[in-house]
């Protein structure tokens, strides 16, 4: 039973669960990878797109300050017409906040503002066509900037240098317009880590104040770790983020697209439980359909097993229920019938058998009462003629009591089987026993040729008994021995305790019985000779277990049989007190049965 | 607290006027309470000692008027709580609420109310107010009841009221927050319990100025302030996006503009003038100098005003036929190409940053109609009194206008004394008709009458009316409202959640 149900769940595990689990785990780890990929790349394409607008951006107002540089080159132009150039091209260019020449000594020649230059020419000097891109400022109201400057050859003496100041707050806007998802933003830092923009508009602040960003693994690497590209962090407020950090152009600033990671995997997220949740109730659906057409197959093999249990354990009248209308039904119904059939076999048999009983029994007491009553019968009739004859009279007698015990002990049997003597129970000395048993039967015995050896116990021995009983037991044994005993042979009785318990022994050097008869020597009705009913074995097993003692038979073909019986020993001093009562017993007069007189006939031992 | 007529006057200086100028200075230090709210403004311009622009603020938390001008430029009542005028225009009766008093506990009586209004008309400080001009005489019949008597009927009267706080002893206003103390640069009010519209839940304010209004704004993004008065064209899309932050914007009653003086021999030309409106692309200017948030202004009369004839021209950009005009007035190009101009003139621009990049821009549209326009760029007081005198050609600068008429009376109506001098006299008769008004429709004839006159003799380019944006922490709610200046509502303010206003 558990056999099968092991191989159903086997079956399912490796047929259905296996299969579903490996899908899932094979599908979230191709979803997780594709994500990473999607997300990632998503991340880097923006922060490439922002890197190059930026740099763009860059190249774009140096362009124009160079073309500002070539307006006042070879021109000729007079301070005031090279204020006008300026002040048109910071009108036309709003990113640029102020435009001034300088000459080489450092001092402003012209400038786009109508008030004082704030502008000034520093000791990093630009030279010829190499722009130079001052460090991002963070001026006086913390917002940043830089200055580009440029080395004019042809402007014209004194002019050497034209500097422009361009706002980053249009970097911002660039910054600004990098979304990823929902809420995911850029960070632009510049070459020493500073931040110059952040996409994050509650973030601004820290632009405002300069913030360092410290913290941050994608602007300062821990020490011994590089740069990396791609980053997963968590941020001062315990926030989760995913980083794209990518160069701007050659300048050394950084631009990094960053996503919350749950944004960012939030539909892989959301994907990622919809697939466990579909395996899962696949799952279950699974499990539930193998357990429900499991159970469809299991129980009507459970019932079957109880029905073959049943009948097994003669519980006939047991049938199977199996519904379902498949094979397990036509099974189930092939079941019953055979249940039915066996019903009927059985009612047949136990006709059959009480009628072989009946017949036995029947042809045992035509077989044994013909005798007596022949000799009776014949005898009766010689006495008719001889009753005067003084010999036959005697010998009438002898027949009388030889025949009529006979008669008596068959219907005692009868009766036994019939109606069972109830037992009653008294110490009973085993010496004792054996010594009345054996001389009582020894007559026979000598009339056979034979003597009954006892062997008493080397000390006294004494079980719980009716003595009635046992004698009846002990001259059942002694008698079949003596009707399978040739003259000269042996028969003995003999006792001996043997841990706790008394064990009595009855033997002969008879004809043995053969061993496939040997187990059913103490069932009923069942007999090795020609006469009898076969029920003096088994009568004499219900008595000895009656007693709570146990009879065994060991026998060879043609060495004889030991009959051994086993009882409880109980103390010898019992035997003293209960002597005296049991020396008035009123049950005394038959403490032991009566003998047969008649010889034993050999020609009645027959052993199979 | 500065005097009535002292406010009108800075209220009239050309852009100066506004809260800017004046030495560095930090914020208010250290953590103020929750209810508190602090206000940072930018003053460039200003020297060490100079509270120009934080007393414009503190008046406006802490002035209160007889009464007020809606956004419409109808009047409205404030501490007076109704007033009636005589039929022919001269005797006009208010009414004062009852049991108001002044932050110091002094009792609000038509007493105060006329010393606030000015006995004598010829002051200068009531001569600057067209409104005040005609007084004849002040009465205070009762305790709760003013009359003013004028010698003739002056329809900016209510206007002029509404310029003039009223103030106890000690200079105690009656608005909603009381001045508690005040050194340069900055201030700090306290909450007036018995204000006439009730006790705000704003327990106090504090004000501090910054060197830059970049600096301002830094201070509001870094948390040390919680209003940012001004937002400027290149902060206002960042501070909007700031998730801490609302912002509020309102059109600003003040007009930016080129004006001309008459006695400059080309600039006294009428076709001249009206060539240069039509050479200024207004649009463009709105876009560059004010980020795209401004009105292009056609004439100094506030746009929302009621008795505005919304139909009434105004000057397209139209480069040629401009170039046609000045043709057509003999001013042609001289000398073929070139930077040779069709003529030239100086105009005076104030130092500040504010305005150079829109006289770059003035100044590049002219050169495109070939004439050729000089900056000088002058401080602020030199300015001031060049501009009084007449010594310029012209000037470029924002000049006060309000959402009533007197200003436009008092720049443009050649009658002295005026903050400027400018020789203009095609208007007076239009302006003299709005002065002399009484009744709805006869003012909205006139304002029309001025509108058509200034369009014909354009005294100036009119060129555009700035829109002011100020920048609220979430802290605060404040009442929703489209085109209104939140600081003149703080009183109305709530602490906690997120504004209903929102940025236009």
């Amino acid at each position: 039973m558990k056999t099968i149900r092991a191989r159903l769940a086997v079956l399912v595990a490796t047929a259905a669960v296996a299969p579903l689990m490996a899908y899932g785990v094979v599908s979230l780890q191709l979803l997780r990878s594709a994500t990473n990929v999607s997300v990632t790349g998503e991340a880097e394409t923006a922060a490439e797109h922002a890197a190059g607008e930026i740099d763009q951006y860059l190249d774009r107002n140096i362009d124009l300050l160079t073309a500002v540089a070539s307006d006042l080159q070879y021109a000729n132009l007079t301070q005031a017409q090279q204020e006008q150039v300026l002040r048109n091209n910071v009108t036309a260019f709003p990113a640029y906040s102020e435009l001034t020449l300088f000459e080489a000594g450092g001092a402003a020649v012209a400038s786009s503002r109508l008030l004082a230059p704030s502008l000034v020419l520093g000791p990093d000097r630009p030279i010829k066509d190499r722009p130079r891109v001052a460090p991002i400022q963070i001026d006086a109201a913390l917002l940043p900037s830089t200055e580009i400057s440029l080395f004019l050859d042809h402007a014209g003496p004194p002019v050497a240098y034209l500097i422009g100041r361009l706002s980053l707050e249009e970097l911002w806007r660039v910054v600004d317009r990098v979304r990823v998802g929902g809420r995911g933003h850029a960070v632009l830092v510049d070459e020493n880590g500073r931040l110059i923009a952040h996409g994050d508009p509650a973030m601004r602040s820290s632009v405002a104040r300069g913030d360092p960003l410290a913290w941050h693994p994608l602007i300062h690497p821990k020490p011994g770790a590089t740069l990396a590209g791609v980053e997963r962090y968590v941020t001062p407020d315990h926030v989760e983020m995913l980083g794209v950090s990518r160069p701007v152009g050659a300048r050394g600033w950084r631009i990094i697209v960053e996503q919350r990671a749950i944004e960012a995997f939030g539909l892989s997220t959301r994907l990622e439980r919809f697939l466990v949740m579909t395996v899962l109730t696949g799952l279950a659906l699974t499990l539930f359909i193998a357990i429900v057409w499991g159970r469809s197959f299991v129980r009507p093999l459970d019932a079957l097993m109880r029905g073959t249990r049943s009948l097994a354990e003669g519980r006939l009248q047991e049938r199977v229920e199996i519904a379902g209308g498949d094979e397990f039904t036509e099974l189930g119904r092939a079941f019953n019938s055979m249940a039915d059939r066996l019903v009927t076999l059985q009612a047949d048999a136990v006709r059959q058998e009480r009628q072989a009983t009946f017949g036995r029994i029947a042809a045992g007491l035509v077989h044994d009462l013909a005798h007596p009553i022949q000799n009776i019968g014949n005898n009766c009739r010689l006495m008719l003629q001889l009753y005067e004859d003084p010999q036959y009279r005697q010998d009438f007698r002898r027949m009388i009591d030889r025949e009529f015990p006979a008669i008596r002990r068959l219907l005692e049997d009868l009766r036994n089987l019939a109606r069972p003597i109830p037992l009653e129970r008294f110490p009973v000395d085993v010496a004792r026993l054996l010594q009345e048993t054996a001389e009582r039967i020894n007559p026979i015995a000598a009339q056979a040729g034979l003597a009954i050896a006892v062997t008493p116990p080397s000390s006294a021995l004494a079980i719980e008994g009716d003595l009635f009983a046992l004698g009846r037991v002990l001259q059942n044994l002694l008698q079949n021995a003596l009707q399978a005993t040739p003259p000269n042979g042996r028969i003995w009785l003999a006792t001996r305790a043997v841990e706790g318990r008394a064990v009595l022994e009855v033997g002969d050097t008879g004809c043995g019985i053969a061993p496939e008869r040997l187990p059913h020597v103490f069932d009923d009705y069942v007999t090795t000779k020609r006469r009898g009913l076969g029920l003096g074995l088994a009568i004499s097993r219900r008595i000895v277990e009656q007693l709570g003692g146990t009879i065994a038979v060991t026998s060879e073909v043609g060495k004889g049989s030991v009959f051994t019986l086993s009882f409880p020993a109980i103390p010898a001093l019992r035997l003293v007190q209960a002597a005296p009562a049991g020396a008035e017993d009123p049950k005394k007069e038959r403490a032991l049965p009566p003998v047969a007189t008649e010889p034993v006939s050999r020609a009645d031992v027959s052993r199979a | 607290m500065v005097r009535p007529f002292v406010c009108t006057a800075l209220l009239c200086l050309l852009a100066a006027c506004g809260p800017r100028g004046g030495t560095p200075s930090t914020a208010t230090p250290g953590g103020p309470a929750p209810d508190v709210v602090r206000v940072a403004y930018s003053e460039p311009d200003a020297g060490p000692n100079d509270n120009r622009g934080l007393d414009v603020i503190v008046g406006l938390l802490s002035d209160e008027r007889l009464v007020g001008l809606s956004r419409d430029g109808r009047p409205e009542p404030r501490l007076a709580e109704r007033w009636d005028v005589s039929p022919d225009g001269l005797t006009w009766r208010f009414a004062l609420r009852r049991g108001l008093t002044f932050q110091n506990g002094q009792p609000i009586t038509s007493a105060e109310a006329r010393a606030a209004i000015g006995i004598d008309p010829s002051t200068p400080a009531n001569q600057t107010q067209p409104g005040l001009r005609d007084l004849v005489a002040v009465e205070t019949p009762t305790p709760d009841e003013i009359v003013v008597r004028l010698k003739r009927p002056n329809a900016f009267l209510l206007e002029g009221l509404n310029l003039s706080p009223l103030t106890g002893s000690n200079e105690s206003g009656a608005g909603p927050f009381r001045l508690d103390a005040q050194t340069p640069g900055k201030a700090s009010l306290v909450r007036f319990d018995r204000y006439f519209r009730g006790r705000s839940a704003v327990a106090g304010v504090s004000i501090a100025r910054y060197p830059s209004a970049r600096e301002a704004w830094s201070s509001l993004m870094r948390g040390d302030a919680d209003v940012l008065y001004e937002v400027t064209p290149e902060a206002f899309e960042f501070v909007k996006e700031s998730p801490t932050t609302h912002i509020a914007s309102y059109l600003r009653p003040y007009v930016i503009a080129l004006t001309f003086n008459m006695a400059h021999p080309t600039l006294g030309q009428r076709a001249v003038r009206r060539a240069l409106n039509l050479a200024i692309d207004r649009a463009l200017v709105i876009d560059t100098v004010a980020g795209g948030r401004g009105v292009p202004a056609a004439d100094p009369i506030w746009p929302n005003h009621w008795a505005r004839d919304r139909a009434a021209p105004g000057f397209a950009f139209d480069p040629q036929a401009a170039q046609a005009a000045l043709d057509q007035a003999g001013l042609r190009k001289k000398g073929g190409t070139g930077l040779s101009s069709r003529f030239s003139f100086t105009c005076l621009v104030q130092a500040d940053p504010r305005f150079e990049r829109l006289a770059l821009l003035i100044q590049r549209q002219l050169l495109g109609i070939d004439v050729d326009m000089k900056l000088e760029a002058v401080p602020m007081s030199s300015f001031r009194t060049r501009v009084a005198s007449g010594r310029y050609d012209a000037f470029l600068g924002e000049m006060a206008a309000s959402s009533g008429l007197g200003f436009t009376y008092l720049w443009w109506h050649s009658t002295p004394p005026s903050m400027i001098r400018t020789g203009y006299a095609g208007a007076d008769a239009a302006l003299d008709r709005i002065r002399s008004a009484r009744t709805d429709a006869g003012l909205r004839s006139a304002v029309h009458d001025l509108q058509r006159r200034l369009h014909e003799d354009p005294p100036a380019v009119f060129l555009y009316w700035a829109q002011m944006s100020r920048a609220v922490s979430r802290r605060f709610v404040v009442p929703a409202g489209d085109d209104v200046d939140i600081i003149r509502s703080v009183d109305r303010w709530t602490i906690g959640g997120s504004s209903g206003a929102v940025s236009p």
